[in-house]
C-alpha cells in the first residue's frame, strides 16, 4: 500500500497529546508535541510493546504508560526512568512513519519518501469524520478518487483511508467557516449513498 | 561488562535466537557467542550492566511460544 491516507483531523490531535489511529490494519500512534509538531509512529513501545497512543507528552517528548519511557522528536528513547543515570543508546527507537498536516487533516504515508505532490494545498478545516461501513476500494469508486485519496468538491475536501479491511473512514474539510455546517451535511449523505450502495449489491 | 547467560525452557531454537539477536540490537549489547537448542539457550555478551539486565528481563519473558522455566547468570 503506497501514497498518502489522511488518518485523522488536526483537530483530533491537540497539541501536548497522543491519539491511536489505523491505517490497513496497521496500529499508529499520532501526538503532538507543545510545539505543535506532529508525530506518527508504530504504536508499540519498543520495550515491552505496549501502544504508545496510550501515553503522554512530556517536556517534548512521548512517554510511555507502562514504564515511562521517553522517546523524542526523532523517535530516539531519551530517558528510562529505572535508570536514570543511563546514556540511552541510539537504537532504542520508536518506529517513526512519514507524516504531514494538509488541509485540516493528518496525512500518514507508510513509504521512506513518498511524494508530497500527492498531497491537497490550501488552509482548509477540517470538518467531521465518519466510519462507512464499505470498503476502500469501492468508497473510492464511488467518489471517483480513481488516482488519490481525496478530492475536492466546491469549497469540501474529502478523503478516505481504511481503517481496517472492509472498512473506510471518510474524511471532511471546509475551506470556509460558512462551508462546515454543509460539509458535514454531504459526508453524511455521502456515508448513507455509499452504504445503500452496499446493501443493494448484498440483496 | 560481559556477562553470560543461561535459559533453560521450552523453546523454538530458530524463534529464540531471532527474538535475542533482535533485542540485543535494539538495546545495543553485543553478543559474542550464542548457542541455542530446544531446552537451553546460552549467551555471552558485552554491554552497558542496565542494557544487559533489560536483555535478561526479555529474554526470560521470551517471544511466544517459548517458555523459560530457569535461568543462570554469570559475570
Amino acid at each position: 500500500m503506497t501514497g498518502w491516507f489522511p488518518v485523522a483531523l488536526t483537530m483530533d490531535v491537540p497539541a501536548g497529546t497522543a491519539a491511536p489511529a489505523r491505517l490497513s490494519g496497521k496500529e499508529i500512534a499520532l501526538w503532538r508535541g507543545v510545539d505543535g509538531e506532529i508525530h506518527a509512529w508504530e504504536d508499540r513501545c519498543p520495550h515491552r510493546g505496549m501502544r504508545l497512543s496510550f501515553g503522554f507528552v512530556r517536556n517534548g517528548n512521548l512517554a510511555c504508560l507502562y514504564h515511562g519511557w521517553q522517546f523524542g522528536a526523532d523517535s530516539t528513547c531519551r530517558h528510562i526512568p529505572a535508570h536514570p543515570e543511563l546514556r540511552v543508546p541510539g537504537t532504542i527507537r520508536a518506529t517513526a512513519y512519514q507524516v504531514q498536516e494538509r488541509c485540516g487533516m493528518i496525512w500518514v504515508s507508510l513509504d521512506e519518501t513518498p511524494s508530497l505532490s500527492h498531497l491537497p494545498e490550501g488552509e482548509a478545516s477540517g470538518v467531521r469524520s465518519l466510519l462507512v461501513q464499505v470498503p476502500l476500494q469501492t468508497a473510492r469508486t464511488s467518489l471517483n478518487m480513481e488516482a488519490s485519496n481525496w478530492k475536492q468538491q466546491d469549497n469540501c475536501l474529502f478523503a478516505v483511508h481504511e481503517p481496517a479491511v472492509g472498512l473506510t473512514m471518510l474524511h471532511v474539510a471546509s475551506w470556509t467557516v460558512a462551508g462546515q455546517r454543509e460539509a458535514a451535511r454531504q459526508a453524511v449523505q455521502l456515508r448513507d449513498r455509499l452504504e445503500a450502495i452496499k446493501e443493494t449489491v448484498l440483496a | 561488562m560481559v556477562r553470560e547467560i543461561r535459559f533453560e525452557g521450552r523453546f523454538d531454537p530458530e524463534l529464540f535466537r531471532d527474538f535475542a539477536i533482535a533485542r540485543a540490537r535494539l538495546l545495543a549489547v553485543e553478543i559474542t557467542d550464542m548457542s541455542v537448542s530446544d531446552h537451553c539457550f546460552s549467551v555471552r555478551l558485552v554491554g552497558e550492566e542496565a542494557l544487559l539486565g533489560m536483555f535478561e528481563m526479555a529474554c526470560l519473558l521470551g517471544p511466544a511460544g517459548c517458555i523459560v522455566t530457569g535461568t543462570e547468570s554469570l559475570g
